[in-house]
C-alpha cells in the first residue's frame, strides 16, 4: 500500500469521524500489519500516528468537533417570503483565519422539515409551506446548520440612519469620537435578495428615520445614497470623480427591525461624503428660509486623493469643472481635506448662493484673505462666500433644535473660519474679532465678510437678500461691494438719522462712502487752495451727485514745474487728474490735454508669487494718476480729480475708493 | 485695431482685456504679443474659478548644499507672511533617525509684511531615518494660529508606498447601477 493511499485512506476516516482515537485504528489495521515486516510496521504507525494527529488538528480533544476548520455559508438566516420561491446557498470551507481552501469539498444538504423547505445538492432551497425549518450543510466532517423561515406576512423595519461627523475647533479637529448626526431626506433604498433590483424606495426625514413595510426578508439590503427628497425643496446630490453617486448598504438584520441602525463611521470614505451633504442641507434650508428659491439644485463632487482644488463652478468646462455646474471639494490625504471643513463647504455654497440668487461677476481666481488689493469684483464674491459660514451657523445656533447640526465645539465662536490641513488648521480667523489692520478696505474679502456680518446682525438675512436678489441683478454696473452699497440706499432708503449707523459700519474697514472733509468741492466756484507739497485725503464719494469730482486749486508760477499726483490709492479707487487753466478752461500744452489716468498702466496686473499667477492690482502703483506740467503764466490752477473716465471703466476697479492727493513745486 | 466697448462688455475677462487696451493704445505693435498673453492669463484664470481662499503665509524648504547621510547637512526653511502684526512661529518636526545638530525646533520671529525670512538648520540624518521632516509655520501662536503653512521633505524614495500608509480610510467599494443610476457603494456592517 503506497504512503499516498494511506494517508487518503485515514482522511476518509477522520472525516467519518468514527475513528477518532489511536487504538480504534490500530485494531481496524491490525491485520495489516501482521502481514508487514518490521521496517514497514514501524513506517506504517509513523504514518498513522501523523495522519491521526492531522485528523485530530481538526477536532476538539473532548467533543471531536471541528475547531480550524468550519463551513462558511453566504447566509446563516434565509426568510423565504412566498411559497415556492427559491434561494441558492453558498458553502465553502475556510481555515480558522477565515480562508478559503482552494480546493473544496463537494456539501451535502439536507432539510429537516421538508414540508417547509426542501434543498437539492446545490444548496437551492425552495419554500414548500410556512413554518421553520433547519437545513443542515455537510463536509469534510463538519457541518453548518442554516434557519430558514417561510413567511408571507407583511414585515415593518424601522431605521436610522447616521454618519460620524469631526468636530471642528480653532485648531483644527477636536479628538471627540462619539459625534453622530443624522443622515436627512436621504434617498433610501429596499434592494431585493439578488442586490440589484429596487423593491422599495423612500427617504430618511429630519431625525435621519426611515420605515419599510411589506415582505422584508434578511436577505434583503437596505441602501441609503447622499441624493435629497427633493420634496422637500432640496436637490442635493454627492458624487464622486467618476460621476457615481455615494451609497452605503447594508443587509437587513430582522432581529432589529424595530431598531436598524445604519451608522457611516469615518473609518468608511463615505462618511466624508455624507458631511458634504449634510452641510449643503444645511446651506439650502437657509437659503430657502430667506428667499422664494422652489428649489436649490446643487451637485458636489469629491473622492479621495482628489487633489484638483476645492472651488464652485457654474458651468462645464474641459479643464476644472469637467462634471458641471457644481462643488469640487478638494482632498489630498493627510494634508489639506475639505470635506469635514464646513466653513470651506459653506464658502462654496456662497458663490452657489450669489449665483443663483443674485449676480456674481466675479471671474475667479486665486485669492489670499490678506490681500487689500483685489479685483473688486471678485473680493465681494469672495468675500461674500467667507461671510456666508457665518450666516448659516449663526441661523442654526439661533434656534436649539437646529443647533445641534452645528460641528463646532461647543464654545467655539460663531463667526469663525477654519480651514484644517490633515487634524490642524492652516486658516483660522474670528470675524468678531478681526483684525482692522491686515483687513480692511473693499479690496479685502474679510473686510468685505465682516461688514456684511456686521450688517447682518444688525438688520437680518431678509433685508440683506432684498439687495442680493431685487438690486444687483439689475444693473448695469459691475457687482461689489459699491453696488452693494448703492443697492442698500435705493432698496431700503434708510432715514438720514441711520446713514452715520449704516456708514460706520463701512469706515470700520476702513470702506469710506461718505463726503469727505473737503466736500462740495464739485465745482470750480467752491474751491479752496492746497498747500503745496501737502498729502490730502479725499474719498471719491459723494452723496449729492453721482460721480464724484474733487476740484483742488494750486497757486502756479509762469515756468516752474509742478507735479501733481494721486497715492495710497485703497477701496478700489481709480483715479484721473486733469488740470484746468485760471479761466475754468482745460489746460492745454503744446496741443496736449494736461491730464493723467494712470502713472503706471504695467503696475495694474501683475505677478502673484503666493498664488504662483499673475491677476489684476487695484492698488496705488497701477491705478494712481501722476503728471508734471510747467505753468505757462503766473495765477491759479485747478485740479480735476475724479473717478477714470476710462472708456471701460469699473469692471475691476471701483467708481469709489480712497486716494490721497498732493500737488508739489518740483 | 480697437475693440468695441459691446465685445468688452460681454468678455468676463474684461479687466485684463482693459489692460490690454491701454497697451493696444500705447503700441500697437504688441498687439499680437499682448493678445497671446491674455489668453495664457485668461488660461490661468478659469483653472481656479472660484476657488477656496488662500493662506496668507508662504513656507518653503529645501536642502542647502544637498543631503548626506551620517554627515551634518543644512536645510533652509524660508517663511513670508503677509500680515504685519502678528509674531511668526517656525517648528521643526524631525522623524527617527534625524537629529538636530545646530538651530532650535521651536522658533519665534517678527516678519516684515512680504519679506521672505530664512532660517537655517542642520540636521544630521542617518543612514536608516524613515519618514519626513515637518516644517510648521503659524501666525499667532500655534495653539490658536489664524494661518498656519506646513511643508515637508521626505525621506522615503517611493511616493506611492507613503500614500498608501497615509491612507487610515476604508477605501472598499464597489461601482454598481441601480436604475440607470451609478454607484459608489459601501457595504457596511457595523
Amino acid at each position: 500500500m503506497q504512503k499516498k493511499q494511506f494517508q487518503n485512506l485515514f482522511v476518509a476516516l477522520c472525516e467519518e469521524q468514527t475513528f477518532n482515537s489511536l487504538t480504534v485504528l490500530l485494531k481496524r489495521f491490525r491485520s495489516i500489519l501482521a502481514k508487514t515486516t518490521c521496517p514497514v510496521k514501524i513506517s506504517l504507525l509513523v504514518l498513522i500516528l501523523s495522519s491521526v494527529s492531522a485528523c485530530n488538528d481538526n477536532t476538539d480533544d473532548n467533543s471531536g468537533k471541528p475547531t480550524g476548520k468550519q463551513i462558511r455559508v453566504s447566509s446563516e438566516a434565509i426568510f423565504l417570503s412566498e411559497i415556492d420561491s427559491q434561494i441558492e446557498i453558498k458553502a465553502e470551507v475556510i481555515d480558522e483565519e477565515g480562508s478559503a481552501f482552494v480546493e473544496q469539498p463537494n456539501f451535502s444538504w439536507q432539510s429537516d422539515a421538508s414540508n417547509v423547505v426542501s434543498v437539492n445538492e446545490s444548496g437551492v432551497l425552495t419554500a414548500i409551506g410556512l413554518g421553520e425549518a433547519n437545513v443542515t450543510v455537510t463536509a469534510s466532517g463538519i457541518t453548518k446548520v442554516i434557519t430558514v423561515v417561510v413567511n408571507t406576512e407583511v414585515i415593518t423595519v424601522n431605521g436610522v440612519v447616521t454618519y460620524q461627523d469631526k468636530e471642528l475647533y480653532s485648531n483644527g479637529f477636536t479628538s471627540r469620537s462619539d459625534f453622530y448626526k443624522a443622515v436627512r431626506f436621504a434617498k433610501v433604498d429596499l434592494i431585493a435578495e439578488n442586490g440589484s433590483q429596487v423593491l422599495q424606495t423612500t427617504h430618511t426625514d429630519s431625525n435621519g428615520a426611515f420605515s419599510f413595510s411589506g415582505v422584508i426578508t434578511s436577505n434583503q439590503f437596505i441602501t441609503v445614497s447622499a441624493k435629497t427628497d427633493t420634496s422637500v425643496g432640496l436637490d442635493i446630490i454627492v458624487k464622486d470623480r467618476s460621476d457615481s453617486l455615494y451609497a452605503v448598504t447594508k443587509q437587513i438584520d430582522l432581529n432589529e427591525r424595530e431598531n436598524f441602525s445604519i451608522k457611516i463611521d469615518t473609518s468608511v470614505d463615505a462618511a466624508g461624503a455624507f458631511n458634504i451633504y449634510d452641510v449643503f442641507i444645511n446651506a439650502g434650508q437657509f437659503t430657502r428660509e430667506f428667499s422664494d428659491l422652489s428649489m436649490v439644485s446643487l451637485a458636489a463632487f469629491w473622492e479621495p486623493n482628489n487633489s484638483d482644488g476645492t472651488y464652485f463652478c457654474n458651468g462645464f468646462d474641459s479643464l476644472y469643472c469637467t462634471q458641471g455646474p457644481g462643488v469640487y471639494v478638494y482632498n489630498s490625504v493627510g494634508r489639506d481635506t475639505d470635506e469635514f471643513d464646513d466653513d470651506v463647504l459653506y464658502h462654496e455654497f456662497g458663490h452657489y448662493f450669489l449665483d443663483t440668487l443674485s449676480r456674481d461677476d466675479s471671474y475667479g481666481g486665486c485669492h489670499l484673505l490678506s490681500s487689500r488689493d483685489l479685483d473688486l469684483r471678485l473680493s465681494w464674491s469672495e468675500g461674500f462666500g467667507d461671510f456666508f459660514p457665518a450666516a448659516v451657523k449663526s441661523w442654526l445656533a439661533d434656534d436649539e433644535g437646529r443647533s445641534q447640526l452645528l460641528s463646532t465645539e461647543v464654545n467655539m465662536p460663531i463667526a469663525t473660519y477654519v480651514d484644517t490641513y490633515n487634524f490642524g488648521s492652516q486658516i483660522y480667523v474670528d470675524l468678531d474679532t478681526l483684525n482692522q489692520n491686515n483687513y480692511s478696505t473693499a479690496g479685502n474679502e474679510l473686510a468685505i465678510s465682516k461688514i456684511l456680518w456686521s450688517l447682518y446682525q444688525r438688520y437680518g438675512m431678509a433685508k440683506m437678500i432684498k439687495v442680493l436678489s431685487n438690486y444687483l441683478p439689475t444693473i448695469s454696473t459691475p457687482v461689489n461691494l459699491e453696488s452693494f452699497w448703492d443697492g442698500w440706499i435705493v432698496t431700503h432708503n434708510p432715514a438720514e438719522s441711520d446713514m452715520p449707523v449704516l456708514q460706520q459700519t463701512y469706515s470700520e474697514r476702513l470702506v469710506y462712502y461718505m463726503n469727505d472733509e473737503f466736500e462740495e468741492d464739485n465745482s470750480i466756484s467752491a474751491i479752496r487752495k492746497a498747500t503745496l507739497g501737502v498729502k490730502e485725503t479725499h474719498y471719491l464719494y459723494s452723496s449729492t451727485v453721482s460721480t464724484d469730482l474733487d476740484m483742488v486749486a494750486f497757486d502756479a508760477v509762469a515756468g516752474e514745474t509742478y507735479e501733481l499726483r494721486t497715492s495710497d490709492l485703497t477701496s478700489g479707487a481709480d483715479t484721473f487728474i486733469k488740470v484746468y487753466d485760471s479761466t475754468g478752461a482745460a489746460l492745454v500744452i503744446d496741443g496736449v490735454a494736461v491730464e493723467n489716468d494712470d502713472a503706471d498702466p504695467n503696475a495694474y496686473f501683475g505677478f502673484d508669487s503666493i498664488c504662483g499667477s499673475s491677476r489684476v492690482k487695484n492698488n496705488g502703483t497701477g491705478l494712481s494718476s501722476k503728471l508734471e506740467f510747467t505753468a505757462p503764466s503766473d495765477g491759479i490752477y485747478y485740479a480735476e480729480i475724479r473717478t477714470t473716465p476710462d472708456e471701460v471703466p469699473y469692471l475691476s476697479a471701483g467708481r469709489y475708493g480712497t486716494y490721497a492727493f498732493r500737488v508739489s513745486q518740483k | 485695431m480697437e475693440l468695441t466697448l459691446s465685445e468688452l462688455a460681454k468678455n468676463k475677462q474684461a479687466s485684463i482685456i482693459r489692460y490690454s487696451n491701454i497697451m493696444f493704445k500705447q503700441n500697437t505693435k504688441m498687439c499680437a504679443f499682448i493678445l497671446s498673453v491674455v489668453i495664457l492669463i485668461t488660461l490661468s484664470f478659469s483653472n481656479t474659478l472660484y476657488a477656496k481662499p488662500k493662506s496668507s503665509l508662504g513656507l518653503s524648504m529645501e536642502w542647502k548644499g544637498g543631503l548626506s547621510v551620517d554627515q551634518a547637512s543644512s536645510l533652509l526653511v524660508t517663511v513670508t507672511s503677509y500680515l504685519t502684526t502678528e509674531d511668526l512661529h517656525v517648528i521643526l518636526i524631525l522623524p527617527e533617525g534625524v537629529t538636530l545638530n545646530e538651530g532650535k525646533l521651536k522658533n519665534v520671529l517678527s516678519a516684515e509684511r512680504g519679506v521672505p525670512v530664512e532660517l537655517e538648520f542642520q540636521v544630521v540624518v542617518s543612514n536608516n531615518a524613515t519618514g519626513k521632516i515637518n516644517a510648521q509655520a503659524s501666525i499667532g501662536s500655534p495653539e490658536q494660529a489664524m494661518f498656519n503653512a506646513f511643508t515637508s521633505l521626505s525621506l522615503h524614495t517611493s511616493t506611492a508606498t507613503q500614500k498608501a500608509q497615509a491612507r487610515s480610510v476604508n477605501s472598499t467599494f464597489r461601482r454598481t447601477e441601480r436604475n440607470g443610476v451609478s454607484l459608489r457603494e459601501y457595504q457596511l456592517d457595523n
